[in-house]
């Protein structure tokens, strides 16, 4: 009986929270990487086509992308072309108001930090 | 009747920029070294050798007026023509009595050595000049030789030409690193470590990869040339006048809890440059963009009315005193950012507002230098 009721509880406490969106900050910075993941596919194609990345992201989509994703606070990914071939782009979100994640294709690598201000 | 003599401190060989006397002027255009001198009325260019000694003083059309060679230790060998110029051996100057000015002490090109001692101490033999290899090593400072050839890329050799002074972080007392904030509650001391997400702490690649991060940790094998990119220009907004230390107790005590100040350096409003976090660190002066880029504040509030709330009570609230950079903070800012430009190959200078565009920093007083600042250092 009480394993019953635990397992109805704790069942309850996931519809809730499933419910009201709430996500924990690594997993909503996680789901948006995954999201980047297929943006980050499609500006490689596109670069490999016509020698350049493009201005904006609609600029993928049909041939590069379907559709390009929005984080999970429905979003648009930020997106900026360095128009240098070494630095390449940069994509970004935020996960609330003071704190983000960034990709700049010279490093091959997400950075995240709160805002410093 | 004495000369007058106007200076450059600001560079890290103070050059001079005129000579006045009572009869006339000399002036020095510079441009990466000494390029010409007037006289108000004609433009003189000098011609350098690979040891950077004057070789020829020719005039606007190209005629040689001077011509002189020098052995390797600087004595003169010859010299013809009507031309002058106090600028011999080694690009620097030589006094009427022979003796070459290398700042810290006087150089007799006859014996080959120091008048003085070494004042730095460095040198084994605390007279010796170059040494003792006058073809490969110039001593500008007076304090050490530097393998410094005219047109040479070496670190050592560009740093010289190029750096600014600055401010170094023992000179204006700086808190070393702290990587574990403690406070005190009701049930005791309780201390938070850089997992934190508004804590900075330590690098750790698994636990703590936003923490601070020395790059010889945080991309090992790579230089610092190939990591550094770009530098980005910040303003101190409503809190205006701060100092370095203000700066960084405000980054190390406040809600963020770093652990050291964020920027990379501090350029006050007399231009006075401060080192400030190691530059072989990653900062902490933009959100989610810090590898790579250099963060540089300039002190002042170049977009006043921007924020007009009245907490904390230290915080402008009115659009009242507009502030603008001072020339002497537009000055340092340049010799940095051609400092930074000649050592790591800056690709982009960037505002705050270019990173992270919810900000007004670096206020539209100074965004347009950062622009011309873009287009003169910036690019490939």
């Amino acid at each position: 009986m009480t394993r019953t009721l635990l397992l109805l509880g704790t069942l309850w406490v996931g519809v809730l929270l499933g419910l009201c969106g709430c996500q924990s900050l690594e997993d909503e910075i996680a789901e948006n990487e995954t999201k980047a993941k297929a943006i980050i596919a499609a500006l490689d194609l596109y670069q490999q086509t016509y020698g350049m990345y493009p201005d904006t992201l609609e600029e993928l989509s049909p041939v590069f992308i379907y559709r390009v994703p929005l984080t999970a606070d429905e979003e648009e990914f930020q997106y900026r072309n360095y128009d240098d071939s070494e630095l390449g782009y940069r994509i970004a979100f935020s996960v609330n108001s003071n704190y983000g994640c960034g990709y700049e294709a010279k490093f091959e690598e997400w950075e995240c930090s709160p805002d410093p201000e | 009747m004495g000369t007058t003599c106007i200076l450059d401190v600001a560079t890290p060989l103070t050059m001079v920029l005129a000579e006045t006397t009572s009869q006339d002027s000399i002036y020095y255009l510079h441009g990466l070294d000494l390029v010409a001198q007037s006289d108000g009325t004609t433009i003189d260019y000098l011609a350098y050798d690979g040891l950077g000694s004057v070789r020829q003083v020719l005039d606007d059309v190209s005629v040689p007026l001077l011509n002189q060679t020098f052995d390797p230790y600087g004595n003169l060998l010859a010299r013809g023509g009507t031309g002058e110029s106090r600028f011999g051996f080694t690009g620097e100057q030589v006094d009427a009595n022979g003796l070459v000015y290398l700042r810290a002490r006087y150089y007799q090109p006859g014996m080959g050595r120091f008048l003085n001692m070494d004042p730095s101490r460095q040198e084994m033999n605390p007279y010796q000049y170059g040494f003792s290899n006058p073809i490969d090593y110039t001593d500008p400072s007076g304090l050490i030789p530097i393998e410094c050839m005219i047109d040479s890329d070496s670190d050592e050799c560009l740093d010289a030409r190029f750096r600014p002074y600055i401010v170094s972080r023992e000179q204006w007392g700086a808190r070393e690193p702290v990587f574990e904030y403690c406070y005190e509650d009701f049930y005791g001391e309780e201390c938070i470590r850089g997992e934190d997400v508004f804590w900075e702490g330590l690098y750790d690649a698994d636990c703590n990869p936003d923490g601070y991060a020395p790059y010889e940790d945080y991309k090992p094998g790579q230089t610092l040339e190939e990591i550094i990119f770009g530098a980005v220009i910040h303003h101190s907004g409503n809190t205006n006048d701060m100092t370095i230390q203000e700066v960084q107790n405000e980054h190390m005590d406040g809600n963020e809890h770093m652990a050291d100040i964020g920027y990379h350096f501090v350029i006050a409003k007399d231009g006075t440059i401060y080192e400030g976090r190691d530059i072989g660190v990653r900062g902490f002066h933009v959100t989610a963009a810090n590898t790579g880029r250099v963060g540089i504040l300039v002190v002042g509030d170049f977009e006043p009315g921007d924020w007009l709330g009245t907490y904390p009570n230290d915080m402008k609230i009115s659009n009242e005193d507009p502030d603008i950079p001072t020339s002497n903070q537009i000055d340092s800012l340049t010799a940095l950012i051609r400092y930074l430009d000649v050592i790591y190959g800056l690709r982009l200078v960037e505002g705050h507002n270019d990173v992270n565009p919810d900000t007004r920093c670096p206020g539209n007083r100074l965004e347009p230098y950062v622009v011309q600042l873009d287009s003169q250092f910036g690019g490939e």
